[in-house]
């Protein structure tokens, strides 16, 4: 599981498509600094792919987002925010995302100040 | 006709919001948007050339180093006050980039309610956004 390394967002202004990177084969994980972060998805491929976000608590619900199949990102990335973050927070201190498949799916964790 | 459009900042959510729906170009010169502690951010994305959306300071900001940063030549505006301002440059491909408007309480003008009366922010668009930008408001949760 690859570790993802937020991107903080300032005045100066970020290329967040350029700070995208290749999704993890065996999903990624990103470390929590604060509760204002939300991952940006972009899936390239054919074939539509389902994003899982665990939830840590007991009978939490997971977060499950469907990347559709449009092959014109990055028109069709998604952005997911957290309402509660520390839901999804494991015993590590990360917060986990798997794929259902990664070919051609770029992620990358932003943070406001 | 009206001479300025507000937008009303997308909320971002857990289900996921497909950002590229909530980005358009302005339909107006100066665009308004109330602000939410903190918790907001914007897209500019240019398809051709560069685009600056200005952001008019309308009180002191105690912390002047980080007024000046994004305010180009920083020369104060008619208040005294330095702008932000926010500028994206496409070479030929469509370019985005997202900011966060540091110190939003001093470009918050209380001349410029919204329909419940709260004081928007001000976003001024130069001609290249209204003619090859785009923009988009978004709300953390």
């Amino acid at each position: 599981m690859a570790t993802l390394t937020p991107t903080l967002l300032s005045g100066a202004g970020i290329n967040e498509s350029s700070t995208m990177v290749q999704a993890g084969s065996c999903g990624d994980k990103f470390k929590v600094t604060g509760n204002r972060c939300f991952i940006r998805l972009s899936n390239a491929a054919a074939n539509s792919r389902t994003v899982t976000i665990p939830n840590q608590q007991p009978l939490g619900v997971d977060i499950t987002v469907l990347l559709d199949t449009l092959l014109n990102a990055p028109a069709n990335d998604k952005m997911i925010a957290f309402p509660s973050i520390d839901a999804f927070v494991d015993t590590d201190g990360y917060v986990n995302i798997n794929y259902s498949a990664v070919t051609s799916v770029t992620v990358g964790v932003f943070q406001l100040p | 006709m009206a001479t300025n459009q507000t937008i009303v900042p997308t909320p971002m959510v857990a289900t996921g919001v497909a950002q590229e729906s909530f980005i358009a170009q302005p339909t107006q010169a100066t665009v308004l948007y109330t602000p939410s502690a903190n918790k907001d951010f914007i897209v500019i994305g240019s398809s051709s050339g560069t685009v600056n959306v200005t952001v008019q300071a309308v009180s002191p900001c105690n912390m002047p180093l980080a007024c000046y940063q994004g305010s180009g030549a920083g020369k104060p505006n008619d208040h005294g006050l330095h702008n932000f301002i926010m500028t994206v440059t496409s070479t030929g491909t469509y370019v985005e980039k997202t900011f966060v408007i540091p110190y939003i309480d001093h470009y918050v003008d209380p001349s410029q309610l919204d329909v419940n009366g709260n004081a928007q922010v001000a976003l001024a668009c130069d001609a290249g956004m209204t003619t090859n930008g785009k923009i988009g408001i978004f709300e953390m949760p």
